[in-house]
């Protein structure tokens, strides 16, 4: 069934386009990459679904515009976890996963009073998944990397909210870490999460997501599963590229190998496309 | 739990406010002591004591309270909102522009016309700068640019400021004009105290609305929107709550500096860095360094009595330069 609907999406900026009439469905409990080189519209797509930038087009959740839903009801629907890595205060990893019940929280003064029963539970559940029960009390300033990112991840899944969007959750983390993130939001989805995320590493969009989204320069190139749209040509194409493909316990996946200099010139002039 | 702590917090520096104020009702060319202090608070003491308390003292312990409140209040809602330990009023300029809005009312003698018009456009200057400096700093800019952004609207409304000064028509309106420039409490009445009470009671209820959503900032703009977070409801209640309440006190007290980066830098660390949590303890702490600074200018022997702007500023400017030396790698 489909949860998110997107029907010739069209976002302009400063008089640039950066998404042109791009369309797609994510089902319920789906791991959905976004894929594409620099500068291909995956963060700008993300920002549209989560409301953030001013589009054309339609974007349905469970059949409704998104925009016509009320920020709070919308909040606790879909949450999103931005590209950069930054916690503005000092705050303890507890405080920060706490951020992400807020949609829930009265709106009345003096701040809503104590979190409820059912929020204290998701932040627990919240800490749990993200392996950061142990670090609750740590301030966020002196965590690792790795551990930082799970204590945002933490703060996301905190919302429960039934569609999550990360823009590059593992970008700058070390292949453990990144792993360790991917199997996490992995998880998520076989409890019913569905997931949106944007991918750099195309191994590791081509080990965990159930389908893919290939951008280039803000127009959708390919979209389904994983060997549908990681072919051979369209890595050429878009990327400039070639990749080892193999099959292991099962499961298909590409390594990017090398790159084809003329093509990779005619990409980056945007004339082979 | 944080929960209590924060209580805590808020109880200590609520008995230390109320103790100082104690303090500060006793102390002055007639020394009383706290059972005659409470007597004329109250009304039951001598008609002398009666008159001392709460016609002379009370009112500026008052002042004290709203101009600290307001400045601790503020300071840490804008280090909320421009999410930067270095916003102040004082030190971004929201100060001096209000003092220069007192300032222009005086010199053009506006301020005979009519009982508000000298707050109103204090509010108004302050108003302006603080809507000035959310402009020039909010697309996620570095703490130099805020800091230079302050030291350049400070420059300007200082800079009118003296130009009035220099201009002023006789030596009358330029003392008027020095006292904007330095700030104090002293020789108040509870004239002064109404002329801004409901202004800054206003202003301050505005910055302790923004409470939840300052702590979800942390997150930054973009999530913080998401959690359903309305960024232009809570830049409203910041920019509104700082130029009412901060505003509204420099008309009465003239402009006082540092208070507002002092205390909430200060209690940061006892509210768990949380932003919004800092604001009812900056309020209070604020109240209570005002009051504080204002006893020891009483208390220190010098041939003329020391202006409270001067006091914190002698008190502030090194803290800052402290701040700015331990930020320093961070700021270039």
């Amino acid at each position: 069934m489909t949860l998110l609907e997107i029907k010739g999406l069209e976002v302009e900026l400063a008089g640039k386009r950066l998404l042109r009439d791009v369309s797609l469905g994510v089902r319920r409990g789906e791991l959905f990459g976004l894929i594409g080189p620099n500068g291909a519209g995956k963060s700008t797509l993300v920002k549209a679904i989560a409301q953030l930038l001013a589009y054309r087009g339609q974007i349905l959740l469970q059949g409704r515009a998104l925009e016509r839903i009320a920020a709070r009801d919308r909040a606790r629907r879909l949450a999103y976890l931005s590209q950069e890595d930054r916690v503005h205060w000092p705050i303890s990893v507890q405080d920060l996963v706490a951020l992400g019940r807020h949609p829930y929280r009265g709106s009345w003064w003096p701040g809503g009073g104590s979190p409820s029963r059912s929020d204290r539970l998701a932040i627990e559940r919240a800490l749990e998944a993200t392996q950061v029960w142990d670090l609750r009390a740590r301030r966020i300033d002196e965590l690792s990397g790795g551990e930082r990112a799970r204590a945002r991840l933490a703060r996301l899944l905190a919302v429960e909210a039934p569609l999550l969007l990360a823009d590059e959750p593992v970008a700058a983390l070390d292949p453990m870490h990144q792993l360790r993130v991917m199997e996490l939001l992995q998880a998520q989805c076989r409890l019913g999460t569905t997931l949106i995320i944007v991918l750099h590493d195309l191994t590791l969009a081509s080990r965990f997501c159930h389908r893919l989204l290939l951008l280039h320069q803000g127009k959708r190139v390919a979209l389904g599963p994983v060997e549908q749209v990681l072919t051979p040509e369209n890595l050429r194409r878009v990327y400039g590229i070639q990749a080892l493909t193999g099959v292991h316990e099962g499961q298909g996946y590409i390594l990017p190998w090398t790159c084809e200099p003329s093509v990779h010139f005619a990409a980056r002039e945007g004339a082979s496309i | 739990m944080p929960n209590s702590t924060s209580a805590r917090l808020n109880l200590f520096l609520l008995v230390l406010l109320l103790s100082l104020s104690l303090v500060s009702l006793g102390i002055g060319p007639a020394p009383l002591g706290l059972g005659e202090v409470l007597g004329g608070l109250l009304g039951t003491g001598a008609e002398e004591e009666r008159l001392i308390v709460q016609q002379i003292r009370l009112p500026r312990v008052v002042l004290a309270w709203l101009l600290g409140a307001s400045l601790g209040a503020s300071g840490a809602a804008l280090q909320g909102l421009l999410r930067n330990p270095l916003a102040e009023p004082g030190l971004l300029g929201i100060s001096a522009s209000a003092g220069l809005g007192a300032v222009l009312t005086l010199y053009f003698g506006l301020s005979a016309v009519n009982l508000w018009t000298l707050p109103a456009a204090s509010m108004l200057f302050a108003l302006l700068a603080t809507l000035a400096l959310y402009g020039l700093t909010r697309a996620g800019s570095s703490n130099l640019t805020l800091i230079l952004a302050g030291v350049a609207l400070s420059a300007l409304a200082g800079a009118l400021t003296s130009l009035a000064l220099n201009l002023a028509p006789n030596p009358t309106d330029a003392q008027d004009i020095v006292l904007w420039l330095l700030g104090s409490i002293s020789d108040r009445s509870f004239d002064d105290v109404r002329l801004c009470l409901p202004f800054v009671l206003a202003g301050i209820a505005l910055l302790l609305g923004a409470r939840q959503a300052l702590e979800v900032l942390a997150l930054g703009e973009a999530e913080a929107s998401t959690l359903g977070v309305d960024l232009v409801r809570l830049r409203v209640l910041v920019i509104a709550g700082t130029a009412l309440s901060v505003g509204a006190c420099v008309a009465v007290t003239g402009t006082i500096g540092f208070v507002g980066l002092v205390v909430p830098h200060l209690l940061r660390r006892f509210v768990q860095y949380r932003p919004g949590r800092l604001l009812l303890p900056s309020a209070l702490g604020g109240a209570a360094l005002v009051l504080g600074a204002d006893i020891a200018l009483r208390l220190i022997d010098t041939s003329r009595e020391l202006m409270l702007g001067v006091v914190t500023a002698l008190v502030g400017a090194p803290f800052f330069l402290a701040l700015v030396l331990r930020s320093r790698k961070d700021m270039l």
